[in-house]
């Protein structure tokens, strides 16, 4: 059940009618039961591995709650790392690590076949697998006491509407709202939440779902296509990418305020960045913030002087990098974004996100919008050889035809992401169409509905970010 | 105590205003749709057919039958489509109405008989029915063959033929043949189709205006090892003796005799190489002339087994070319003319 399809259009009233109508411990089953459903839509099977890293986590955290024995405490944390990154270790990264040392042993002249094992990926495991970590590496650190509602908890890890693709939520933030009693949605409450579902679904359907089969068209003839259906290529996917996801980000902050829930931001506008520092506090916000908080300051962060600043940087960006998938294009991402910010830790670059975008600020905004499209042929290619022949041909100007229907795509519906993206950093509210008077917010509506009707039917296209 | 008069006489109403407000913003909301229907009608005439027939062929095909009907009516795959000519029969055999070829190209077997089943029989009400398959069509692991006859079945058209459809569908159905916008909503992303420079999904010169598939007649057989394993990999993939195709057939011949039809199986030749690129080589073109034979036999219809063509007379490896087709259409003819089918 994805969010663009019938049944998540069915699945979604009934939810929040029958959360409204319940007690708080009830609405807490309801939220619970909706979870599971939604997750095994895709496949019941994998709902254990939910249920297995729920528990675990429940009791470890229960148990570091309850002593100040380090020793102990630390080992708790330790079974916690192993069983939730040991699952994810096993379903995401076994094959490829299978694979890479093959081809290294074959590299060095030695003959040798490893297990192979036909092994799917379950939808989600990445997301849900750090927010749980999360929870008990607050509760390790003792910036959260541990729950003793294992129904709550539950609803934790596998809140419907961020369980397949984040954003990866916070104990701090999540758990004092869901135990929380609210009253029913103001007509406000209820035309903001709607309108990011909205929002979000213009964004999936007509930006992204519009963009993919050029970009899908200039990466699968990457050796032979010119330089402009290359381009058009790799600025597309820049902008399918940020479509896709960030119009999931709004279509799950949406469903979940319906039912009283303020998700995390996981996006403001990242592609208007003024540079590349500035782009990763806008882009993935709850990945680029849980990589900061459980990865690089446990590293030691920019406290141990220049060295071990970049060095902590670069294992930070290549691990976040391999988060997004077991192959070596997307190291080769992480690695070159680490670099970058590197770099723009170098130049002492740093950026004020409260000062308001200049027309002085379009060179950076254009510079850094072009680098980190670049590394998004790299990310997107399925190799770094097909990285290469896309780059290589816009670079060398490579002849060929021009598309000139991916070029009107692009410029259309690239025009309308900006437009976007443009209005609500400029008024700084991403309800910014709700401020307006009725006609042009009628006629913005109706726009929208156009967009949605001329883009679909059809198959709904799974969101990009499920296969992470 | 209140001083709004409104209070306590039932549910509240909404004032005037607020009322208007909503008006103008549902009016506001709908212009943008209006538009675009109207501009998606001046535009219709450049627009390509919709697909809503799941095969671009069949509509074609639709526009082509003969208003009054068919004597002989031919059907198969690609195999089929290409390899007998109806007008070559009707000089042959003296028809009173002309025949039809209502075969489908990149066809399988399910949608052969599914097309002949609830569209040729009661629209062309045939006398003779002639059915051409070769092994590859028995198949049910061709990739490339499971993706079209997905599409096929899910088309809107083939829904409503089947009676399958469910709520969203009819809806979906109404919507396409009420608006515009909504019947072109595909080709509307299209730059090229919107200026109208897109191709028409299918080519009118592919097709002899009595049905017979054109696009090999000017072909010649060249064996090469890619050709070979474009079949392998394709056609042949994997190749088995599927009981659904089996059944299609059935099903198929067991129809056209329900409506008093004569029923002539052909078994359609193929260039020599095909035995061998099968997984199993002889064997399973054994199983498969078994197969066909045991099913004429139960069915108690004719079968005819046309010898063997010289590689000259082939464009491919299964698709004969415009003189493999005239002979084929020949042998067949005589078969029809003489009652010399082998009932197997």
């Amino acid at each position: 059940m994805v969010f663009n399809s019938l049944e998540y259009a069915a699945f979604l009233p009934v939810v929040v009618v029958a959360y409204w109508r319940l007690g708080a411990r009830a609405r807490l089953w309801i939220l619970l039961v909706a979870s599971y459903v939604f997750y095994a839509s895709w496949d019941v099977r994998f709902l254990s591995l939910i249920v297995v890293s729920t528990v675990v986590d429940f009791t470890v955290a229960r148990r570091l709650g309850a002593t100040d024995d380090e020793r102990l405490r630390r080992a708790l944390l330790a079974v916690s790392l192993a069983v939730n990154l040991g699952i994810l270790g096993f379903f995401k990264y076994f094959g490829f690590f299978v694979d890479s040392a093959e081809d290294l042993l074959s590299g060095l002249g030695l003959d040798t076949t490893g297990p192979t094992l036909d092994i799917v990926l379950p939808v989600g495991i990445s997301f849900y697998t750090f927010q749980t970590i999360s929870y008990t590496f607050d509760v390790f650190r003792r910036r959260i006491g541990p729950t003793d509602d294992l129904l709550l908890f539950g609803v934790y890890v596998a809140f419907f509407p961020q369980l397949v693709a984040g954003p990866i939520e916070r104990a701090r933030h999540l758990l004092p709202q869901l135990s929380e009693l609210r009253a029913p949605p103001s007509r406000h409450d209820l035309a903001a939440s709607l309108h990011l579902i909205l929002l979000g679904l213009f964004k999936k359907v007509v930006i992204a779902d519009g963009l993919a089969p050029h970009v899908n068209d200039a990466f699968a003839s990457s050796g032979t296509a010119g330089w402009i259906a290359l381009l058009v290529g790799a600025y597309g996917f820049s902008l399918q990418i940020y479509g896709d996801f960030s119009g999931y980000t709004d279509i799950a902050r949406g469903s979940a305020r319906l039912v009283g829930i303020d998700l995390m931001d996981n996006f403001r506008q990242p592609h208007l960045s003024r540079n590349i520092q500035e782009f990763w506090r806008r882009w993935h916000i709850s990945l680029s913030t849980w990589l900061r908080d459980y990865l690089y300051v446990p590293l030691g962060g920019n406290r141990g002087g220049r060295v071990l600043t970049y060095r902590n940087l670069m294992i930070t960006m290549l691990l976040g990098g391999l988060w997004h998938g077991a192959a070596w294009t997307f190291v080769v991402w992480g690695g070159l974004h680490g670099i970058l910010l590197g770099f723009n830790r170098a130049r002492g670059r740093g950026v004020d996100e409260a000062e308001p975008l200049r027309a002085a600020h379009l060179p950076g905004v254009l510079l850094t919008w072009h680098v980190v499209a670049a590394t998004f042929v790299i990310f997107r290619a399925s190799s770094m050889s097909e990285a290469g022949d896309v780059l290589g041909g816009i670079v060398t100007l490579r002849s060929g035809d021009v598309p000139a229907d991916a070029v009107a795509a692009l410029a259309v519906l690239g025009g309308l992401m900006v437009l976007i993206d443009l209005a609500q950093r400029l008024t700084g509210d991403e309800l910014v169409l709700l401020r307006l008077p009725t006609v042009p917010q009628g006629l913005a509506y109706g726009l929208a509905a156009t967009g949605l009707v001329v883009f679909s039917g059809g198959t709904p296209v799974p969101f990009i970010y499920f296969q992470f | 105590m209140t001083d709004d008069p409104a209070a306590g006489a039932g549910p509240q109403r909404r004032s005037p205003p607020r009322r208007a407000a909503i008006i103008v913003g549902a009016l506001a909301l709908l212009a943008p749709l209006a538009a675009a229907e109207v501009g998606a009608r001046a535009l219709e005439e450049r627009l390509p057919e919709p697909s809503v027939w799941g095969t671009p062929e069949l509509p074609h095909k639709l526009a082509l039958a003969p208003a009054e009907g068919a004597d002989v009516l031919v059907v198969g795959t690609s195999v089929t489509d290409a390899g007998l000519d109806p007008s070559q029969l009707d000089e042959l055999l003296d028809t009173q109405r002309p025949s039809f070829n209502g075969s489908l190209g990149a066809g399988s077997l399910p949608m052969v008989s599914f097309t002949t089943r609830h569209i040729w029989l009661p629209r062309l009400r045939p006398t003779v029915v002639v059915i051409g398959v070769i092994s590859r069509d028995f198949n049910p692991n061709d990739p490339r063959q499971r993706a079209t006859q997905r599409e096929f079945f899910s088309a809107p058209e083939i829904e409503r033929l089947a009676g399958t459809e469910d709520i969203v569908e009819r809806v979906d159905r109404w919507f396409t043949s009420t608006s515009v916008l909504w019947r072109h909503r595909s080709d509307l992303r299209s730059w090229t189709a919107i200026r109208g420079d897109a191709p028409p999904r299918w080519a009118p010169s592919q097709t002899d205006p009595d049905g017979q598939y054109l696009a090999f007649v000017d072909g010649q057989y060249q064996p090469s090892e890619r050709l070979f394993e474009f079949v392998r990999s394709g056609g042949l993939a994997d190749w088995e003796l599927g009981p659904d195709r089996v059944g299609a057939l059935e099903s198929l011949i067991v129809s056209a005799q329900a409506t008093g039809a004569r029923v002539l199986l052909v078994d359609m030749p193929t260039a020599a190489d095909l035995v061998d690129i099968h997984p199993r080589g002889a064997a399973d073109v054994n199983a498969y002339r078994a197969t066909v034979d045991d099913l004429a036999r139960r069915l108690d219809i004719e079968l005819v087994r046309p010898p063997q063509l010289g590689d000259e007379l082939f464009a491919d490896l299964v698709h004969v070319n415009a003189a493999g087709a005239a002979e084929l259409t020949r042998l067949v003819a005589e078969a029809l003319a003489t009652d010399a089918g082998s009932p197997a």
